[in-house]
């Protein structure tokens, strides 16, 4: 232990002094790269400082470089040639020779005002001499403008081939001419020399920008005047011994700021023979600080950092360390506490985790002693490892007894194959499955004194430490089987007595068919009857008409009037033209004739309307023979359409009683129909009567006489031959058109036979009978049809309206 | 009674009439051209007087005063025969200082203006305003002339003998009814042969240059023009005459328009009008005659 502290403290020293060197190699390096960093950053400034000043240099070359060009093509130009070629021709300026130096003149004057810097003039004087110093030519800018006279030979520079640039100094002030020798036919002639505007070109190519920063151009004399601006107190010489392109350092004193350092750059300007020096303060290029200064900072800094790295470390280092182990001890017990507060909720849940348990066991024991059925397990040797109370009550084992024996052993009678039985159990042992697991199952048991009874058994299987157990769960079924018995005789008693009931139903339903059988005969023969007692009405009535005719009275006249002309016959004609009475007997006469005549149309028509009743009369009583037969069904073929004719003319009566407009639409040649024509015509008629009866039962159609109507048509499609009738009667409300045709059911507060009877019969006939209707007030279709069978015969009479 | 009164209105009518014809024959004065709105410049093309092209000093000198009396400015082309007519409505003929009348012509215009040198003869029939430009008439050569140019002495009547001197034998052009007429420098007496140039005063230098003369008499305007226009081309050999003068010329009957353009001319002078003219269209002449410009 003490050796593992000793190990870790000198461990700990060896980082710690290994992290001191590296951090002290650091720093070594950060000061010289820094150091080196500035010196180079100096020299960039500087040398960026002069590339700059050269780039300035070279625009005023270039500015100087135009004026010799611009010189050199003025003394090229012709009108100074054609001056001096009339001055060859002789010409004096008296007479002639001046015009030519006018158009010199004007030449010089375009120059000045096209070449301008900065919107002004870039010269400000042009001038021509000739070899002899006289002035030929002065253009100026302004007009006092240099207003000085100069001994002009002193400019001739017959040796110069071409334009020089030269400064010039009077009056203390210097100015730069830009000088070019005339050659007319190569010999020297003259001096063209113009005045640079200084002060433009210094204000707009000398720009220091900076306060401190100044240019000036070294005209390259050794005196000192010959700078431009004023020097003032600029150690010139010193500037001008200085090599040309690198900063010269030197001092200046000034009266706020004392002695301040200054770099001055001398650059040549070419094309002249000029420098431009610029001076600027040595702050504005490498900053206030030396590089020596840096580097004892730099030194400074350094010493610092490792003193005070040093001092830290002999004075805190061991109360660190000790300090930090301190803190690891007391994380340390801070965690076997966490640990400990954890194990004892462990124990804490262990606890109540075992009391759930025996709770849970203590729950499960009252269960299995409160259990009427018999709860046993098998373990997987089938040995019995739970035996509950009521195990022990059915089947008469305690549980000592039973407690380990094998199940089948004591629980299933002999005759049950036990070797089956453990090869089924050897399956599940293995597998946990089997014929009888997971199912109910009714077996015969045997109980301990040997008697066998039923039992119902549901087995599961479970797997305990791996191993797979029965749990059966057996209930004592003899009790049930016997009460299952017992129903079963009595379902059997009940069946035969439903039998029994059945046939009387059906024997009173045959009964009450019949009636309505019957019933519909009688009511047929009531209508025959009535169209009979209908048609004989107006029968009797006209016989009593032709009783009480006038035919008898009216013969009675006649044969007065004949007797009173027989009388007169001597004189007839004179009495039946002249005799007054003998007038009015004959006009008598022929009105009595006349009243004969219509008594006679008279008798003609009651004769005929009586020859019609009776012929109506036949025809129904022919109706009545035709369709009155006996209670044998006989089926016979029969046109549809007939019957529909025949019952319609049954009908007649009751509906021209109720003024229903009838529509007729039978279909020619439709099949006949193999069934009871009798039975058939019923059920037509009783469907007609329905209509009618309906219809005065509709209170929208009641008053309104227009709108009774009932439709008839035949027709046959789809292997079907149909019967469709339609009316304008109450209808029938939808709700109510499902039961419509059940027995019992009226809407007349009838017996229900009608329609009940008329789709039995039809159905009977194979046929099917159903009733549309839109609602109450709407009215309703019947349509009744009957399937087309083989052989049917197409019926020959055309019978639509 | 009846016949006087018919003469007397004969005579009116007369007077009336002359006093049209008076004023058809003779120029308009002030009033007549103000009243018609226009003045009618009579010019001569002539160097830079009157170049031909609508413009020229003497052009804008008139256009000027037009402008200052109010009235439309109109240009009436004229040549050197016909321009004294033009204004003055009498055909003449120059005979030294002296004229005679030939005829009489339709009046054109309102005044001369395109660079007319004062004469004597010119006097006698055209009034003229005050000195609008100097002038001299010089001697120009061809410059492979063998004639040299004279030195000059300080005294121009040394210079015009000098000149002279040189004119022996010499063709030599001039032309009549101008300033150039070698006739009234007594050319021919000098022994010169003179050729009259029929056509315009700036085909004078084109003309000697084509070998047509020697020399040929050029006023100062014009040789100024010509030396610019050919330089190398001719060489001035020197005077002929003595300093001489143009102006405007005006009809003797125009004395109210002749005053108004002094006044207008005096104006032009004062405010630098006229020397602008002077300086677009002869630049080179102040150099000669620095003290008339002054």
């Amino acid at each position: 232990m003490k050796g593992q502290k000793r190990n870790m403290k000198i461990g700990r020293q060896a980082a710690s002094v290994t992290a001191g060197g590296i951090l002290l190699f650091f720093l070594a390096f950060l000061l010289v790269v820094n150091y080196r960093s500035q010196i180079k950053l100096q020299k960039t400034s500087l040398s960026q400082l002069v590339q700059t000043l050269d780039k300035q240099a070279t625009i005023i070359s270039y500015f100087y470089l135009e004026r010799k060009i611009d010189l050199n093509n003025l003394a090229r130009a012709r009108p100074i040639n054609i001056f001096f070629e009339n001055k060859a021709l002789g010409m004096s300026m008296a007479y002639g020779l001046k015009a030519s130096l006018v158009q010199v003149g004007k030449q010089f004057d375009a120059l000045i005002k096209e070449k301008k810097i900065s919107k002004t003039p870039v010269y400000e004087r042009i001038v021509f001499i000739d070899t002899s110093g006289n002035l030929l030519v002065d253009r100026r800018h302004g007009s006092d403008c240099h207003d000085c006279t100069l001994f002009w030979k002193d400019f001739l520079t017959p040796k110069e081939s071409k334009a020089i640039v030269l400064p010039h100094r009077a009056n203390q002030h210097i100015d730069v001419l830009v000088s070019t020798p005339y050659f007319f036919k190569g010999q020297f002639k003259g001096q063209v020399i113009a005045w640079v505007n200084t002060g433009s070109f210094s204000q707009t190519l000398m720009k220091a920008g900076n306060s401190q920063k100044r240019i000036f151009i070294d005209f390259g004399k050794d005196d000192t005047g010959f700078f431009f601006p004023e020097p003032g107190s600029l150690p010139i010489h010193q500037i001008q011994a200085a090599k040309i392109m690198e900063p010269f350092r030197f001092k200046l004193q000034d009266l706020e700021a004392g002695s301040l350092d200054f770099f001055a750059v001398r650059i040549p300007i070419s094309e002249t023979s000029f420098f431009m020096v610029t001076t600027l303060p040595v702050s504005d290029v490498i900053g206030y600080a030396k590089s020596s200064y840096l580097l004892i900072a730099m030194l400074v800094l350094a010493v610092i950092v490792i003193g005070a790295a040093a001092l830290l470390w002999n004075m805190n280092a061991r109360e660190l360390v000790l300090q930090t182990r301190l803190e690891e001890e007391g994380l340390r017990k801070n965690e076997i506490e966490a640990k400990n507060i954890q194990l004892e909720a462990h124990i804490q849940i262990k606890n109540q985790l075992e009391q759930t348990l025996k709770e849970s066991e203590e729950k499960f024991r009252n269960m299995s002693l409160a259990a009427q059925d018999a709860i046993i397990m098998i373990d997987n040797n089938g040995c019995i490892s739970f035996w509950n109370q009521a195990a022990a009550d059915i089947f008469g084992y305690s549980y000592t007894e039973a407690m380990n024996q094998i199940y089948y052993t004591i629980m299933l009678p002999p005759e049950y194959n036990q070797k089956r039985h453990q090869k089924e159990y050897e399956k599940f042992r293995k597998t946990g499955k089997g014929d009888l697991i997971g199912k109910t199952v009714e077996l015969v048991v045997k109980r301990k004194t040997g008697d066998h009874f039923p039992a119902e058994i549901s087995m599961s299987a479970i797997k305990l430490g791996g191993k797979w157990n029965i749990i059966g769960i057996i209930r004592d079924i003899s009790v049930r089987k016997e009460n299952e018995a017992e129903l079963e005789k009595h379902r059997e008693n009940l069946e035969l007595l439903v039998k029994e009931r059945t046939k009387e139903l059906e024997q009173a339903q045959k009964e009450l068919i019949n009636k309505a059988i019957d019933s519909g005969r009688a009511q047929l023969s009531t209508m025959i009857l009535h169209n009979i007692g209908n048609a004989i009405t107006p029968v009797s009535i006209n016989t009593e008409k032709l009783k009480n005719n006038d035919f008898k009275k009216t013969n009675q006249y006649l044969l007065e009037c004949y007797n009173d002309l027989t009388k007169q016959k001597d004189n007839l004609t004179e009495y039946v033209t002249k005799n007054t009475r003998g007038i009015q007997v004959s006009k008598y006469m022929g009105s009595l004739i006349e009243s004969l005549e219509s008594q006679r149309f008279q008798i003609d028509t009651i004769t005929d309307k009586i020859a019609a009743g009776i012929e109506y009369v036949a025809q129904i009583l022919s109706l009545q023979s035709a369709y009155a037969s006996g209670k044998k069904e006989t089926k016979e073929k029969v046109n549809l359409n007939l019957l529909v004719e025949d019952a319609l003319k049954i009908q007649e009566s009751t509906i021209l009683k109720k003024n229903i407009v009838l529509e007729k639409s039978l279909l020619s040649g439709i099949s006949r129909l193999l069934t009871d024509k009798n039975k058939l015509m019923q059920v037509i008629i009783n469907l007609i009567k329905n209509s009618c009866d309906a219809i005065d039962e509709n209170p929208r159609v009641k008053t309104d006489e227009k709108a009774h109507m009932i439709s008839v048509s035949t027709y046959q499609a789809g292997g079907k031959i149909g019967l469709k009738l339609s009316d304008t009667g109450c209808g029938v409300e939808k709700e109510r058109l499902k039961e419509i045709f059940d027995f019992g059911i009226s809407s007349k507060g009838s017996s229900g036979f009608g329609l009940y009877y008329c789709k039995s019969f039809i159905e009977t006939a194979s046929g099917t009978l159903t009733l549309e209707s839109q609602g109450a007030g709407k009215g309703s279709t019947v349509f009744v049809e009957f399937p087309v069978t083989c052989g049917n015969q197409q019926s020959k009479r055309c019978l639509s309206s | 009674m009846y016949q006087i009164i018919k003469s007397a209105l004969t005579a009116v009518f007369i007077c009336m009439l002359g006093v049209c014809l008076v004023g058809t024959v003779y120029g308009r004065d002030l009033p007549e051209i103000k009243k018609n709105g226009i003045i009618r410049h009579i010019g001569v093309p002539y160097a830079n007087f009157v170049t031909g092209s609508g413009d020229g000093m003497d052009v804008e000198l008139i256009q000027l005063f037009a402008d200052h009396i109010g009235v439309r400015y109109e240009y009436v082309k004229a040549s050197w025969g016909s321009v004294i007519g033009d204004l003055t409505g009498k055909k003449v003929k120059a005979m030294g200082d002296d004229i005679k009348i030939l005829g009489d012509v339709p009046v054109k215009g309102d005044l001369i203006a395109n660079g007319l040198t004062v004469l004597a003869w010119r006097k006698k029939i055209v009034d003229y305003s005050t000195p609008t430009f100097p002038t001299q008439v010089w001697m120009v050569a061809r410059a492979d002339s063998g004639m040299h140019p004279i030195n000059p002495s300080n005294n121009i009547e040394n210079d015009i003998i000098m000149v002279k001197s040189k004119l022996m034998g010499l063709s030599l052009l001039g032309k009549e009814k101008t300033c150039l007429d070698p006739k009234l420098y007594q050319i021919e007496e000098a022994g010169a042969k003179i050729k009259l140039f029929s056509f315009g005063l700036n085909e004078l230098a084109p003309a000697i240059i084509n070998g047509e003369a020697e020399a040929t008499l050029l006023d100062v305007p014009d040789a100024l023009i010509a030396l610019n226009k050919w330089p190398g081309k001719i060489k001035v050999i020197g005077p002929v005459s003595a300093s001489q003068e143009m102006g405007v010329g005006f009809a003797k009957t125009s004395i109210l328009l002749k005053a108004e353009f002094n006044r207008f001319l005096d104006k032009c002078k004062s405010d630098g009008t006229y020397l602008g003219l002077v300086q677009k269209y002869y630049p080179a002449v102040f150099d000669y005659y620095p003290e008339f410009f002054k």
